[in-house]
């Protein structure tokens, strides 16, 4: 399937909404910025990467959708697929009252998340009777239904992130800059079709009972990190392809192994094998939680947050993924695993190391192809 | 990082702002977006760099700036490394924010936000939490602030422009036929990434001349679209490097593998106008001088050029527009994008430039280099 043909039949399930809800009309924003839940509503029904300002769809039941976008070249991708309703003007919100205006808004759905306060202004100012519906968790609901495109563009994202991985383990080595590397590392997937990367890296030397190894972080001006022999390097490989994004984390070690750091892989790989098992339809983010917190608890370990999320057109799908997360996971929900378990309980982080799994009924089916081995560079 | 002292400064003319307006407090809301001068606003009081989703600040008429994290090292983090001065802990934001209000006996009166960057469900919250607290949009004002232009922002911004230039050294160097556009965006992405870049803003097009036209989409994303260039083609590249919280920019076109008189005689003269325009880029000039300087140059020697001469930069991308109706006033220090774009051809030229008393000083180097 075509990514035309393929919004044609998301468009579709947009349609069902706004008749099940009894909506008027429905807009949704698209920004340039990383988040959670409701950040990839937009490009859903889009494809559209929104890599300056705002994006706007309005959408109203039984007609094509019109999208208002800031300049000539965010229209351009647009009309490739497959929208022919594009209205260009610099102060998006105009031609969005002004397609809304073309009918009575008695309800009108938006996310929330995504809709400038400066928007709900305006929208209250013209229509001050109108009901305004948040729409998030039908649309997240839609978007958990996995098309084979989007397992498909899953697929090639996560080879994006392979290959990234074996980039750093090529190019990690005693006297390396870690800027150096982080750049090596983005550039490898952007080059392979990454359209963005959010990559966070850390050098030290592992411990399990201090904090030697860093928290991962992401990339920031002035940096003299050097690699230095012994070092232990953390990396959380993230790339977007086609707005879905995808992650492996890992753990290596440079010119020597680093025992502490081996004792916990063995122990992180036996939590995420566990857990992958029972990566069915049906499991909430809770129940997922719940098993690996009992898993580190059962090997003498404190369970600590993150221990992963799901993946997708957001990087954090189901939002902040904690004990009381209801969210269920459904057949090719993509979700990465990544525990932190550690030795004492002030201690905020332990060995990065995570895959991702697509949800299957016999159980998680991994994504990434990423050696688990315990490299020593 | 900007130094203390800067950070010192901003927070002083934040407090004074504050206080000026009759405000209880101004509440920033951080995110990725690159966009116009509502978005920046977060960054540059704060000199935090939001990665993920949304980040918040509370400034207070003495000074303060109090942001919520979810622990600890969350807020020993922050308090090292940005203008924030401390923190509470609080897995919701906005939760801690009322935490801070309620603290300081904030709960009526008017508090300073950018409504186009709060999301709607904060505001109603807000509204449903802090009734008697009354939300008032200060962008423009915060805005005014931003365009003081201190030292340390202009030798930031100097130094991204030298990193624009290396990122399309990088590219010009590897141009050839059979290189895709995704391609030419990471290498110039890579090559300034090492040089400090926190971030990049990339556009390219590509495409043949046929029987004297351009046959390109515009300028695009690589995400949106994407081709292999062949030689032959005529590329144009917009290469914005993001240096310290600062944007730089220049615009490059160049011929794949041929040589083009016609461009090249395009090329000179918008290096002409551009230089003609740099003369009006000194402090307290307006805007719209500069544009229709550069226009007239080009319309003088049979050129058409796109009305938008260029923007303004700073901590967001788009600042001000150069256009010929903007009568707002340049400012020492300023980095403006000088770009001259052939409504014909949409071949295009473009370097950042630095307003001072006696006019423009370039600031990507000498010339726009070879075609």
């Amino acid at each position: 399937m075509d990514i035309v043909s393929e919004l044609r039949s998301r468009y579709c399930g947009l349609e069902r909404i706004m008749e099940e809800r009894g909506l008027s009309a429905a807009v949704l924003v698209g920004n340039s910025a990383v988040g959670p839940a409701a950040y990839g509503a937009y490009r859903y029904f889009t494809d559209q990467r929104v890599f300056y300002h705002l994006q706007a769809m309005v959408a109203r039941p039984g007609k094509q959708a019109d999208i208002c976008c800031e300049s000539v070249q965010a229209a351009e991708g647009l009309r490739q697929r497959g929208f022919s309703l594009i209205h260009v003007c610099p102060e998006i919100l105009r031609p969005v009252l002004q397609c809304l205006r073309e009918q009575p808004i008695r309800r009108l759905g938006i996310c929330p998340d995504m809709f400038p306060a400066s928007w709900l202004d305006a929208v209250r100012d013209q229509w001050p009777a109108a009901e305004l519906v948040d729409i998030t968790e039908d649309i997240f609901a839609l978007r958990c239904q996995r098309s084979e495109y989007e397992l498909e563009v899953m697929r090639r994202g996560a080879q994006i992130a392979d290959l990234g991985y074996e980039a750093v383990c090529d190019m990690a080595r005693p006297g390396v800059r870690m800027a150096d590397l982080h750049a090596y590392l983005d550039y490898t997937m952007r080059r392979a079709g990454a359209e963005e990367v959010f990559t966070l890296m850390s050098n030290g030397r592992f411990s399990l009972d201090h904090v030697g190894l860093p928290c991962i972080q992401p990339f920031s001006w002035p940096d003299d990190r050097v690699i230095r022999y012994g070092d232990c390097l953390g990396m959380e490989i993230t790339p977007r392809f086609q707005g879905y994004w995808t992650q492996v984390v890992r753990t290596v070690c440079v010119g020597e192994l680093n025992e502490d750091l081996a004792v916990a892989h063995r122990l992180q790989l036996e939590a995420i094998n566990e857990t992958a098992h029972i990566l069915k339809p049906g499991l909430s983010l809770r129940e997922m939680l719940a098993f690996m917190w009992d898993f580190s608890r059962k090997h003498g370990r404190f369970p600590k947050l993150p221990f992963g999320h799901i993946l997708g057109l957001d990087l954090d799908e189901g939002g902040r993924t904690d004990l009381e997360s209801p969210v269920k996971l459904r057949e090719n929900t993509e979700v990465v695993l990544h525990p932190t378990m550690v030795t004492k309980e002030d201690m905020a982080f332990s060995i990065f190391w995570g895959d991702t799994f697509l949800v299957t009924a016999v159980g998680g089916r991994k994504v990434n192809k990423a050696d688990t081995s315990l490299r020593v560079l | 990082m900007f130094s203390t002292q800067e950070g010192a400064r901003r927070r002083t003319a934040l407090a004074a702002l504050i206080r000026e307006q009759g405000l209880q407090g101004v509440y920033l809301i951080g995110n990725r977006t690159t966009s116009h001068r509502s978005f920046g606003s977060f960054r540059y009081f704060t000199d935090d760099a939001v990665f993920y989703f949304l980040e918040s600040v509370l400034a207070l008429p003495d000074g303060e700036l109090l942001s919520v994290v979810e622990h600890e090292m969350g807020r020993l983090g922050l308090v090292e490394t940005t203008f924030i001065t401390d923190a509470v802990i609080d897995a919701d934001q906005l939760g801690g924010i009322w935490k801070i209000l309620r603290a300081r006996n904030i709960t009526r009166g008017k508090l300073g936000v950018v409504k186009e960057v709060m999301p709607a469900t904060w505001l109603l919250r807000f509204e449903k939490e802090m009734p008697e607290l009354e939300l008032v949009d200060v962008s423009e004002e915060l805005y005014t602030l931003r365009r003081v232009r201190s030292q340390e922002e202009i030798e930031s911004q100097q130094q991204g422009a030298k990193i624009a230039r290396e990122g399309w050294d990088a590219v010009r160097s590897a141009l050839k036929g059979g290189m895709s556009e995704t391609e030419a965006v990471s290498l110039a992405e890579y090559a300034m990434q090492r040089l400090g870049a926190e971030e990049s803003f990339l556009l390219i097009t590509s495409g043949p001349v046929s029987q004297g036209k351009m046959q390109r989409p515009a300028l695009h994303n690589t995400a949106c679209m994407t081709r292999t260039m062949e030689k032959g083609d005529v590329v144009t590249l917009e290469i914005a490097p993001r240096y310290n919280g600062c944007w730089a920019r220049l615009t490059r076109t160049a011929c794949l593998e041929w040589e083009d008189p016609a461009l090249s005689e395009k090329k000179a003269m918008a290096e002409e106008a551009m230089l003609a325009a740099s003369r009006e880029l000194r402090a307290g000039a307006p805007i719209g001088r500069v544009a229709e300087t550069m226009l007239a140059a080009t319309r003088k020697r049979g050129l058409t050029l796109d009305p938008l001469c260029g923007w303004i930069m700073g901590t967001d991308l788009c600042e001000e527009p150069i256009t010929e109706t903007n009568s707002t006033l340049l400012t020492e220090g300023m980095t403006v994008l000088l770009r001259a774009e052939e409504r014909l051809s949409t071949a295009a030229w473009g370097d950042s430039w630095q307003v001072t008393p006696d006019g423009g000083v370039r600031l990507s180097g000498d010339s726009f280099g070879n075609l």
